[in-house]
């Protein structure tokens, strides 16, 4: 398989970090269209992060309870079916409730521009649609990590 | 509780049957078919290897090619041309014939669109039933000649709109549908003799076919006279699109039923699409789109025979379902390869005579994953591309899709958009007036034989992993799949493959313009309607009418179509009669394809 | 987060921060051993069970039955799931949880996934101690998943109290773990999936192959059969290993088989930490071996003296 210039950029930079970098990806509510998030955690995986996965129509209590258990660093969500301003701020809620609200949350999916604003306002952010580069998916997720997590004021 | 289970349905059909005939198909590429002339067809070879090395080769090294390797969106290699050669293996009246002609690849029927032209079908639903319903009516205003139905998320898993699972979901993705009354409402003043409907539905496909049959009664329509398609494939569901409701044997039994009652009552109808459209779209090429809908295909045969069903029958009932995307003559390859093949092993495998009963009748869409967010108007030249494609590839019906889609769900400027394509092409092209008009094209001939036998490997691996059903259950062709569409989406990472507007001449400044929206009162309207319902139904008959329905998902040798129907009519919700199969059947955890 | 209240946090049993904990032990913070030995007094109070197999056969599905079976008879449950990391990007994909997340979900469970991290054998680095902190946290039972890739998986022998070997039936799996190894440490054989008489084919062959003792129980996971007599046949081997003395002799092995890891590790890394500081001399021992100066033989010998040396003097 191909492999780009960007993936082999990302390892070197993921490989210097603090530590090893683990993701849940997680499919909230009644949504079955996982093609995006199957090649975005293929992509997680070959930039070197460690990968988790709620399945499709996993729960919020499922998603938090895995979130904690696995001590992870970062939640992707994504939500194809226009649920998202239903279920994104449920799981910030919960992690807030269960004391985990420093783990950093991303979104994804179909979300029109008019909702973008007020996912962010609760700490969802990305928020990308279909096609975008999983380069810039990856990207903002370093940038995050980098200015929250680790406290270096850099951008990949 | 293990219902039908895959040996079962392959207990009659000992093993091989699919490696002979890929071996078949290797050795027959050697032959001559007694079109040509031996000695002439050898000279030409020569005059090609000439032609490599003495023009084309030294011309290459001159002027370099824009790719170092050519390939189909599938993978296959390409030569720079193809000539007779590539295709002195095919035999006319063996291979292609003449349409209406085993083993229709050039078509189905004998005059094709000389005849009739294709179905104009648009998939809509939206909001509540009445908003539905209106737009179900501007369509057949504006020439749509079938109806089509999207229900949304919360129908397609057989939950209410009550349910809590359905919070945020209602009417989204299409329209939401949980008893009788909203079935009334959906179809109200659309005379169900007068359309043919399709309807998208699979696991609880069975509740759906008894609400619109229970609607056509209210009509005073027989249910004899009622035409149209209910999907009802579940195997492409644990495939691709992943919305079922119990395990895989225990659906096949529900869809035995459904073919017992449908082959005796309604020979009109469709009761199951064998859809290929999901695959492609959860991320698969053309070949596996064409295996793994094929072989779903010879499942259910064996499940109808398996229930002691006439395959000379109920053959005729079955129809198909697929994508057009953007590798033109891939695609159309495809449609040529699938009728073929479809043909030959109803014949061969399942002893098939009644010719109807060979015949694969499909219809299209468009492919909405290749539709881009990015520059939308784009997206109306994709969609006319890939119409073209399903023309070509001899389709019975078509839906293009709007070029909207990416955002959200059409507006009605951009319906109207999507069905003056399908009429452009079919009255000012001029494609529509003869038949079949790519065959005998070098290259279509030998790429619809090159998939024809990718897909007897796929056959073959399927086999050996015991079926599709055990090959479902271990998570092959869901990986297959996923893995495709990863290499898929590095390919466009790396821009090794050019999506217009995405990765490469992409404008600045995109803004999302003009945005269909549902309505957010349709999810309190529908709950407040479902739980009015509850009520003001007589409580005890639909009591009477669930502890019936519980004895037939009990015991598989009632059938479970009369009960439902039964349900239905006392007014017994969607989800009401689905719990009752989850309880019985537990519900179903897929496999991991990571 | 200070050590004390991740001590506290674990013995409450709170997940947050058996989870934090779990993460250092992965991380290698060596700091997180101050808590550890304040645990010794836990260890030995869960019964561990290995679960292991080749690819495919279903171990994910079963161990989420055994879960909710254990959850139905009141343990309080803890779960490690292995899978192997990328050898070139360090990644890797989780993938065993999402066949239980329900069942995992259960207040009264915790359960966590961990790559290999380039430890072979089908596990990972932090399983003796992720196995004591559960044990800490007031797990009684602990159910160990192995990576079933494929490849010798006998490490879990090591870990657990007891190891089962699942097989698919009438798959030629039953060669395939012999020849992996697998039969020389199964306590107990479980045939899952396929129907009824597939699964007794596969018996009898490992019956044939494993002599009659060799118990074996047939189980349908999707399904929910047979999930009660196996638990059941764990408990009861267990007791019987208890009885016996059997259990403290593994146990012992266990502790050895640990020390011996330390130490192993403890000496990797002190040699990492002597590789990186001689990167520059290594390059010019090379050219010189390159350029036949001296034997690598010679050279390698020299290394380790110089090693030896660097030892004496810490």
């Amino acid at each position: 398989m191909e492999r780009g210039r960007n993936l082999q950029y990302f390892r070197e930079v993921i490989n210097k970090l603090p530590k090893r970098i683990k993701v849940l990806v997680a499919k909230p509510g009644l949504d079955a269209h996982d093609r995006g998030v199957h090649v975005l955690m293929r992509y997680f995986r070959d930039v070197g992060f460690e990968v988790v996965y709620s399945g499709i129509l996993a729960t919020v209590d499922e998603i938090v309870q895995t979130a904690i258990d696995e001590d992870v660093d970062v939640i992707a969500l994504s939500s194809m079916n226009g649920a998202h301003m239903v279920h994104f701020p449920a799981v910030i809620e919960k992690l807030r409730e269960k004391g985990a609200n420093d783990i950093i949350v991303v979104g994804g999916g179909i979300i029109p521009d008019e909702d973008k604003p007020k996912l962010e306002a609760i700490g969802v952010t990305g928020n990308y649609g279909p096609g975008t580069p999983l380069e810039t998916i990856v990207s903002h997720i370093l940038d995050r990590l980098l200015r929250e997590k680790f406290k270096i004021d850099s951008k990949v | 509780m293990l219902v039908i289970t895959s040996s079962d349905l392959l207990k009659d059909f000992p093993k091989g049957y699919w490696k002979r005939k890929l071996e078949e198909k290797i050795s027959k590429r050697n032959r001559i078919s007694g079109l040509y002339n031996k000695e002439e067809i050898e000279k030409l070879g020569d005059a090609e290897y000439r032609w490599r090395s003495e023009v084309y080769e030294p011309w290459i090294k001159e002027k370099p090619e824009r790719k170092s390797k050519f390939e189909t969106a599938s993978g296959i290699e390409l030569k720079p041309i193809y000539t007779p050669y590539d295709i002195k293996h095919i035999d006319y009246l063996e291979d292609l014939n003449f349409p209406g002609c085993y083993p229709y690849t050039r078509g189905v029927y004998p005059s094709m669109y000389r005849g009739r032209l294709w179905t104009i079908r648009e998939f809509s639903g939206f909001g509540t039933p009445e908003d539905t319903n209106k737009r179900l009516k501007f369509l057949l205003e504006h020439g749509e000649t079938g109806l089509s139905i999207a229900f949304d998320m919360p129908t397609l898993y057989g939950y209410d709109s009550d349910s809590p699972r359905a919070f945020g979901e209602v009417g989204k993705m299409g329209v939401s549908v949980s008893s009788l009354q909203d079935m009334e409402a959906l179809f109200k003043d659309i005379p169900l003799d007068q359309v043919t409907t399709s309807m998208t539905i699979n696991a609880p496909a069975i509740v759906l076919l008894a609400l619109y049959i229970a609607v056509a009664e209210k009509q005073g329509v027989p249910i004899h006279r009622l035409s149209g398609t209910i999907q009802n494939d579940i195997l492409k569901e644990y495939i691709a699109q992943k919305e079922w409701a119990f395990p895989p044997e225990a659906h096949l039994r529900i869809i035995r039923d459904m073919m017992e009652f449908c082959s005796k009552n309604m020979p009109k109808w469709n009761y199951i699409s064998i859809s290929g459209y999901h695959i492609r779209e959860a991320g698969a090429n053309a070949i596996q789109e064409l295996a793994f809908t094929l072989m779903d295909g010879f499942t259910y045969v064996e499940l109808g025979m398996s229930a002691g069903l006439d395959p000379n029958e109920f053959a005729t009932r079955l129809s198909f379902f697929f994508n057009s995307t953007m590798d033109f003559f891939e695609e159309i390859a495809k449609f040529r390869a699938a009728r073929r093949i479809w043909a030959t092993v109803l014949k061969e495998r399942y002893g098939v005579k009644n010719p109807r009963a060979l015949l694969l009748r499909f219809h299209t869409q468009t492919s909405g994953a290749s539709l881009t967010w990015q520059q939308p108007l784009n997206n109306i030249v994709r969609t006319a591309i890939e119409a073209l494609a399903a023309v070509l590839g001899g389709t019975q019906s078509l839906h293009t899709n709007s070029y909207d889609e990416a955002l959200c769900l059409p507006t009605e400027e951009a319906v109207v958009v999507a069905v003056r394509t399908q009429q452009i092409i079919a009255h000012e092209t001029n494609v529509a007036s003869v038949i079949d008009p790519l065959a005998g094209s070098y290259y279509v001939e030998w790429l619809t034989d090159k998939l024809e036998e990718e897909a007897y490997r796929y056959f073959d691996k399927i086999e050996e992993l015991g079926g599709m059903v055990e090959a479902i259950k271990k998570g092959y062709p869901q990986k297959e799949i996923i893995e495709n569409a990863y290499r898929q989406a590095m390919k466009v990472e790396n821009k090794e493959d050019i999506i217009v507007g995405v990765n490469e001449y992409i404008a600045k400044d995109e803004r999302i313009v003009n945005v269909f929206k549902t309505n957010p009162e349709v999810e309190k309207k529908q709950r407040e309607r479902i739980q009015k319902l509850k009520q003001s139904r007589d409580n005890k008959k639909v009591k009477e009418a669930l502890e019936e329905v519980r004895r037939a998902f009990e015991d598989p040798s009632i059938n479970l179509m009369y009960p439902i129907l039964k349900a239905v009519k006392a007014y017994a919700t969607l989800q009401e009669i689905m719990d009752i199969g989850r309880e019985v059947y537990g519900t179903w955890k897929e496999p991991s394809i990571l | 987060m200070d050590l004390e209240q991740i001590k506290e946090g674990i013995l409450h049993g709170d997940r947050r921060y058996i989870a934090k904990a779990i993460t250092m032990i992965e991380e290698g913070y060596t700091n997180i051993y101050e808590i550890l030995e304040d645990f010794e007094e836990y260890s030995g109070k869960a019964k561990i069970i290995g679960i292991t197999g080749p690819p495919g056969v279903g171990k994910s599905t079963l161990i989420s039955k055994l879960v909710k079976e254990a959850i139905n008879r009141n343990h309080n449950v803890g779960v490690l799931l292995v899978d192997p990391s990328s050898p070139i990007s360090g990644g890797a994909l989780l993938g065993n949880r999402v066949r239980m997340i329900e069942e995992v979900s259960d207040p009264k469970v915790y359960a966590r996934s961990l790559a290999t991290r380039g430890w072979t054998g089908g596990l990972s680095r932090a399983i003796d101690e992720a196995v004591l902190i559960l044990e800490a946290s007031g797990k009684d039972i602990i159910f160990i998943e192995t990576v079933g890739a494929g490849q010798i998986e006998t490490e879990i022998f090591k870990k657990a109290d007891i190891v089962a070997v699942i097989l698919m039936p009438y798959s030629g799996d039953e060669i395939q773990a012999l020849k992996a190894g697998l039969m020389e440490i199964a306590d107990i054989y479980v045939i899952n999936k396929g129907d009824l008489d597939r699964n007794k084919i596969t018996g009898v062959t490992l019956r044939t192959i494993m002599g009659k003792d060799k118990r074996i129980v047939y189980t349908s996971a999707l399904y929910n059969e047979g999930i009660k007599e196996l638990y059941d046949s764990l408990i009861n081997i267990w007791d019987e290993y208890s009885k016996s003395g059997e259990l403290d002799k593994r146990r012992k092995l266990k502790i050895k088989s640990s020390i011996i890891e330390d130490l192993n590790s403890y000496f990797l890394k002190l040699l990492d930490d002597f590789v990186k500081n001689k990167e520059q001399e290594l390059e010019k021992i090379t050219e010189e071996v390159y350029q036949g100066k001296i034997s690598r033989y010679k050279a390698a010998k020299n290394v380790i003296e110089e090693f030896k040396d660097s030892l004496h003097k810490a």
